[in-house]
């Protein structure tokens, strides 16, 4: 979120110019120490400590612009500026002070020297920073592009090039000091000799060009080169920036510089040596004077300045006046001191006090960097090479390992989303190739197998669907069946309505004739049985005996016709069970009384029931006329009841003649006589127990028996004792012997 | 001596009862259904009559109606002779048992006859 508040847009252009200054700064920095290697006035320690400051600089700052994982482009550019304000600080603090130090003549030309230094900053950092203004602000409206585009990726690629800078300035930092120190060195001592103010010319003229071109290098290269090849680059908006070039990108690059900054204080270091080994080697011989390299000499001096004893090649000090002052300045300081004096082009000069004298030596850096400079260009070469090199190297490996593996990525990325197989072939030779190959047989593979699922799961849904209307066929075909059984129940359901009431009817259309019959017996009777013969007095009984009989039956299927077509009436009423017993045995009683059976019952509990009475009493007296027919002469039957759980049971026992095992299934369907009484009471419709059974079982009641041929029978009827449920109906029972 | 009117369209049982009840000494009218029946009773009102139901003209239900609806025939007794047993029927008939309901098999002709000589009497 950009805000675009007036404070905001300030902060921002105070950034710029902070960032503008302290790269250049930075430049001028750089520079100042390769200068100082090849000019080595400065005191050891502040220049190792430049060289550490040096370090920090070249290396520390781009690689935490590497590494801050800054989401916020202004947040990553004030860290930078903060590091390099400290930097700059620290610079422009101790700058001015080094340079009071090193200055090695007298203190009144201290301040003269001081003022160059102090003038050198400004002005070449001045100059710097208009350069760098001038530049930055085509710069600044890049980086105002960037901002107002994708930001995030936009900032990566800003980073992207700063991190590739280490490289680049590593080579520009080579190339300034090649051109700056070389032509211009050597022509400024030319021209300019050794005056004061020379110096300060120079190194305002040297720094100024030295910082122009070095600016102009950096710039001319990041907005010509570097920039136009960022432009080149793939839009980073779908894909991310593959970040293992950018890595091993900064690596080179920091690798180059790395290697620099180790051949710098080694050079320097190796120089010292040299020239300290020059000298010393002077110095131990004492007394006599000898040169020390084509221009140093080593002389004797009294205490008050004269010169003892100088070598013949050298000038000949005559007196402390004319003493040189950076000599003068180690003869008073009285201790051996080693001084380095830009002023006298890079002179070193000691002075070892040897009781009333003291031994001085001087010695010109430049007649012994003879030796070094092919070192230091050996170096340099070795640096440039060696980075050289690994560049090459990491490009190749980039090209070799992220280039295939960025396409590989491409590649599964497409056909994540496309869903088909994209072959990819790396032909890099190594296991990015065998992983590319397997990724593309193993997609391969996925499709075929895909495909085959396809085709078994449409061949499968075939067969279902197939499956299916077989089903379906099945099933219309078994509704038709249905159908047809319905119909077939139905008509068989009307059949038999139809048969009832047909035996119905005509049952009930015999009953007239058959009263007919009943009556005239009775009238011929009345008109005198006595005057018959025992012939006609036997044929009358059989027409009164068959007569009844046929009246019995009629009666009989009249009851089934009724129980049949469900018009059977059941009341049930609160009755007395010991009440209905009671009667049903009277009722028996003369037909009991006639056979010679003995009539009885057991103990009676009272017991009350919700049954019909009428129904019941025709069951009971069924069942006791039954058993009393079915008893010989003298044996006895006897009814009980029993009250058990949730039934009520009544038993009429008799000692009679029994049901053959064979006939026992047989007992309560239609027409039914026992094969062993058929003879001895020829009297029967056997009708009685299939009605019996039916009304019980229409009474939600039980009936059942147990019996022994011979022996006798006992029949047990149980009703429910939660009572009989009433039945709608318009007919009773109608009454059976 | 009692008259008797028998209201039945069967003709051996009309006959049967018409003799029995002679032999017994009653006056017997006869008719083979209801309409006749209901002449019968205007031309001379019985003491009692024997009353079938099925019968073709008028039934014995709606003679008995009308009967019922003359205060001079009302309360003549009758006995139903029937072979219908149904519910319906009879509980139209037995009315706080002014009329008898008999089932014409399970009767004896003797046992009818002492019936009607019963009832007559009770008039």
């Amino acid at each position: 979120m950009q805000e675009d508040s007036l404070a905001h847009q300030r902060r921002r252009v105070f950034t710029r110019i902070l960032f503008a200054l302290s790269g250049a700064v930075w430049f001028s920095w750089i520079i100042y120490t390769i200068y100082a290697v090849y000019l080595p006035e400065i005191p050891v320690t502040w220049s190792i400590f430049a060289l550490f400051l040096d370090g920090i600089l070249i290396f520390l700052v781009p690689a935490l612009l590497m590494l801050y994982p800054s989401r916020d482009p202004l947040s990553a550019r004030r860290f930078t500026v903060s590091i390099w304000l400290t930097l700059v600080g620290v610079y422009w603090v101790f700058a001015p002070i080094y340079s009071y130090l090193s200055v090695n003549t007298n203190r009144g030309l201290t301040l003269w020297y001081m003022i160059p230094y102090a003038w050198e900053v400004p002005a070449v950092g001045g100059l710097f920073f208009l350069v760098v203004y001038l530049r930055f602000r085509s710069l600044s409206r890049r980086v105002a592009r960037f901002e107002a585009s994708d930001t995030r990726i936009k900032v990566e690629e800003l980073r992207r090039a700063l991190t590739f800078f280490p490289a680049f300035a590593g080579v520009l930092i080579t190339l300034a000091a090649i051109v700056g120190y070389g032509p211009l060195g050597s022509l400024q001592f030319r021209i300019f000799g050794e005056a004061p103010w020379v110096e300060v010319v120079k190194n305002i003229a040297t720094g100024t060009t030295m910082g122009l071109i070095t600016g102009v290098l950096f710039f001319f290269l990041l907005n010509r080169v570097l920039e136009p090849w960022l432009a080149k680059l793939p839009p980073t908006k779908d894909a991310p920036p593959f970040p293992l070039r950018r890595k091993l990108g900064a690596i080179v690059g920091t690798m180059t510089v790395l290697s620099l900054l180790i051949f710098v204080p080694v050079a320097y270091k190796q120089g010292q040596a040299v020239l300290a080994e020059g000298v010393l080697d002077a110095m131990l011989i004492s007394g006599t004077p000898r040169a020390v390299g084509p221009r140093g000499y080593t002389f004797t001096v009294s205490r008050t300045g004269t010169v003892i004893s100088a070598h013949p090649k050298g000038f000949t000090v005559l007196s402390q006046e004319r003493l040189e002052p950076d000599i003068a300045h180690a003869l008073v300081r009285g201790a051996p001191i080693r001084t380095v004096s830009r002023r006298h082009d890079s002179r070193y000069v000691v002075a070892f006090p040897q009781g009333a004298v003291s031994l001085v030596a001087t010695a010109y850096e430049s007649d012994f960097l003879a030796r070094l400079r092919p070192l230091l260009w050996a170096s340099a070469a070795v640096a440039v090479v060696f980075g050289v090199i690994f560049a090459v190297l990491i490009v190749l490996f980039i090209r070799g390992v992220a280039g295939p593996l960025a396409e590989l990525t491409e590649a599964v990325k497409r056909m994540s989303r496309s869903r088909r197989p994209i072959p990819v072939q790396a032909r890099t030779g190594d296991e990015i190739e065998i992983l590319s190959g397997e990724f593309t047989a193993m997609a391969t593979q996925l499709r075929d197998y895909e495909e085959g699922l396809e085709r078994k799961i449409s061949e499968r849904t075939a067969q279902l669907a197939q499956a299916n209307e077989e089903l379906r066929e099945k099933s219309t075909v078994l509704e038709r069946v249905l159908e047809d059984v319905k119909r077939i129940d139905e008509e068989l359901a009307a059949l038999n309505r139809a048969k009832s009431e047909f035996i119905s009817m005509a049952s009930h259309q015999l009953r007239t004739p058959l009263t007919a019959v009943k009556w005239y017996a009775r009238i011929l009777s009345n008109h005198g049985i006595k005057k018959l013969s025992p012939t006609q007095l036997r044929a009358y009984h059989h027409i009164v005996s068959a007569n009844e009989h046929m009246i019995e039956l009629v009666n009989a299927l009249l009851n089934v016709s009724r129980i049949e077509m469900g018009t059977l009436a059941i009341e049930p009423v609160r009755s007395s069970l010991t009440h209905i017993i009671a009667q049903a045995l009277d009722e028996a009683r003369p037909l009991a009384l006639q056979r010679g059976v003995h009539l009885t019952h057991g103990t009676l509990p009272k017991a009350e029931l919700v049954v019909d009475p009428k129904l019941l009493q025709v069951v009971l007296s069924n069942l006791i006329s039954n058993a009393v027919r079915y008893t010989p002469r003298g044996g006895k039957v006897s009814v009980d009841l029993a009250a058990k759980g949730t039934y009520v049971t009544i038993a009429v026992k008799d000692t009679g003649y029994g049901i053959p095992k064979r006939e026992q299934a047989k007992v309560f369907t239609k027409f039914f006589r026992g094969s062993n009484v058929q003879e001895k009471e020829p009297q029967g419709t056997g009708l009685g127990l299939y009605l019996t059974k039916a009304v019980v079982e229409r009474m939600g009641g039980k009936i059942n028996f147990t019996s022994r041929e011979g022996k006798g029978t006992t029949f047990s009827v149980s009703l429910p004792r939660s009572g009989v449920k009433p039945h709608p109906g318009i007919k009773g029972l109608l009454p059976m012997a | 001596m009692s008259k008797i009117l028998v209201v039945e369209d069967d003709v051996a049982l009309l006959e049967a009862l018409e003799t029995t009840l002679a032999s017994e000494g009653f006056k017997v009218a006869k008719a083979r259904d209801g309409e006749a029946g209901l002449t019968m009773v205007k031309k001379d009102k019985p003491d009692l009559i024997l009353l079938d139901i099925v019968m073709p003209k008028m039934d014995g239900i709606t003679m008995m109606e009308k009967l019922q609806e003359k205060p001079a025939t009302k309360n003549i007794p009758i006995i139903f002779l029937t072979n219908l047993s149904d519910v319906e029927t009879i509980s139209k008939v037995v009315r706080q048992g002014m009329f008898d309901y008999l089932v014409k098999t399970e009767w004896d002709i003797n046992e009818l006859v002492a019936l009607v000589k019963k009832r007559v009497k009770k008039k």
